[in-house]
């Protein structure tokens, strides 16, 4: 299944999302895959609740970000200041 | 009202329950504990410091007497969550900051529990998943009228569901940025950070200060260090009555100089108990404990209310406890010992309320450095019950008093 790499803890633990079953798991930094980096999509597997398999999904992140980006776009064209700005 | 020794009774067995844990998958059960917040545990009355800047602009806004408002420091878990309230002039005002982890709804249920169904303000500080965790659920299930973020964004499904949820529903957006002032009723928005956004720097927070009267509060998201250095360079005056502690209280956040020029008299972190990453951290708790801050945390004192009329203010919690520096790292406290602040061990001492000095009044519960001095001008008493006479000690402070077993007439 999909993992996401959240953010990374304290220089050494990554959070990694996993949408399919609700979960966070937290590993330490040096068990990612090289290259991985906050906002990384994984392959991975889980066994007895512990990730077990974790493989970096390239195409995956570079398609999530374009999606994000996107979308980012169009919200900022919403970006028309608060109602509350006194200055 | 909780007899004190059932109190002590409520810190011993907590402190019991503070197991050290080092799980690698972090709890996910929703928080239901989360009404029925009663218990007063502190009051305190602000000192003016004579350093304070410009008192005609503080007498000014103070002139006119101003509802209450309320803050929310929810207890969410590994995450983070607060929500505002007050009323002006008959219009009802909510603000919420943060909403969570992605993968509770205890956000949600608490704004059901407090009848919210507007919010005024709904901010994203940064968009990590334990901070923007609720919000896209917040934005569809309440009317929400404007969302603000740092700008920084994120490629999780989280946050992909956010902006979703701000292009289907009618909120507006925007993204502060430092020096931007609001005023949403009575309430003063400042913002601290950012300057501008890197996108490379998830931690660059909204970070921003809210004043209601007389009294201050500044929260920063995970702003680090370094982000908050950069605050206290500005020409924004930091200080504030409440500090929200950066990061779930990590050592990658609360600088020694950040934290002296807010000066706080209370902070507050946000953190779940025996989370993965020990927050909050040994140097931030002992920073605190030593520059005489009252320290409170989520994981110890569950949800953590502020009540204040722009003047005074008081800390509300649902369990009682005191926060000690863990002796490694990460390691929970282990053994609770009441403060000479305060707890008092029951019985076993007397005070004399004829005689104590004006700081060992304050010892006891209710009385902050206004009402000791009122205490003194009122002297002599012959009974406790005659503590009455000072202005906010009704029957059910007065009841808290005598449970407290500490304030007594000399004989």
């Amino acid at each position: 299944m999909k993992g996401y790499l959240d953010r990374i803890e304290e220089n050494r633990h990554a959070v990694i999302i996993v949408e399919e079953i609700n979960k966070e798991f937290i590993i330490p930094f040096n068990q990612l895959p090289k290259e991985s980096s906050a906002g990384s999509y994984f392959d991975i597997s889980i066994e007895n609740g512990k990730i077990i398999s974790i493989t970096l999904n390239e195409n995956e992140t570079i398609s999530q970000q374009q999606k994000v980006d996107d979308m980012m776009s169009k919200i900022r064209k919403k970006n028309s200041g608060s109602k509350f700005k006194k200055n | 009202m909780y007899p004190f020794k059932q109190t002590f009774f409520a810190i011993y067995f907590f402190a019991t329950l503070l197991i050290i844990g080092g799980c690698s998958q972090e709890e996910n059960q929703p928080n239901n504990n989360i009404e029925n917040i009663t218990k007063t545990t502190e009051e305190t009355e602000i000192n003016r410091d004579e350093d304070t800047p410009s008192p005609t602009e503080k007498q000014e806004k103070a002139t006119h007497s101003l509802s209450e408002l309320t803050v929310h420091y929810m207890d969410v878990g590994q995450a983070d969550s607060t929500l505002l309230q007050y009323t002006d002039k008959g219009e009802e005002y909510t603000i919420l900051i943060d909403a969570g982890n992605w993968n509770r709804d205890d956000v949600i249920h608490y704004l059901h529990s407090q009848n919210i169904s507007e919010i005024d303000i709904a901010i994203g500080t940064h968009p990590d998943a334990d901070h923007i965790g609720q919000l896209d659920k917040v934005i569809s299930t309440f009317s929400v009228g404007e969302v603000w973020m740092s700008g920084n964004t994120s490629t999780s499904q989280t946050f992909q569901r956010l902006l979703q949820a701000i292009d289907q529903n009618e909120v507006d957006y925007y993204e502060p940025r430092r020096g931007d002032e609001f005023k949403v009723g009575p309430l003063q928005i400042d913002i601290l950070y950012p300057i501008s956004v890197s996108e490379n720097d998830n931690e660059e927070s909204i970070s921003l200060k809210l004043t209601y009267g007389e009294v201050s509060f500044v929260f920063t998201g995970d702003a680090s260090r370094n982000d908050e250095l950069r605050m206290i360079n500005g020409s924004i005056d930091v200080d504030a009555a409440i500090l929200h502690l950066g990061h779930h209280g990590s050592n990658t956040s609360t600088h020694p100089a950040f934290l002296k020029e807010v000066s706080p008299e209370i902070a507050i972190y946000s953190a779940g108990k025996d989370n993965s990453y020990g927050h909050p951290h040994k140097e931030v708790v002992d920073l605190i404990l030593g520059s005489n801050i009252r320290l409170y945390g989520t994981d110890v004192h569950g949800t953590i209310i502020v009540k204040t009329d722009g003047k005074n203010y008081e800390v509300l919690t649902k369990k009682d406890g005191k926060i000690t520096p863990p002796t490694s790292g990460r390691v929970p406290l282990s053994k609770p010992e009441p403060t000479k602040k305060d707890k008092q061990e029951p019985g076993d001492k007397c005070m004399n309320i004829n005689t104590a000095s004006f700081e060992q009044l304050q010892e006891i519960i209710h009385l902050g450095p206004a009402r000791a001095k009122e205490l003194i001008n009122l002297r002599p008493f012959t009974s406790i019950d005659e503590l009455s006479r000072i202005k906010g000690i009704g029957p059910s402070r007065m009841e808290d008093i005598k449970a407290q077993n500490l304030a007594c007439v000399g004989g």
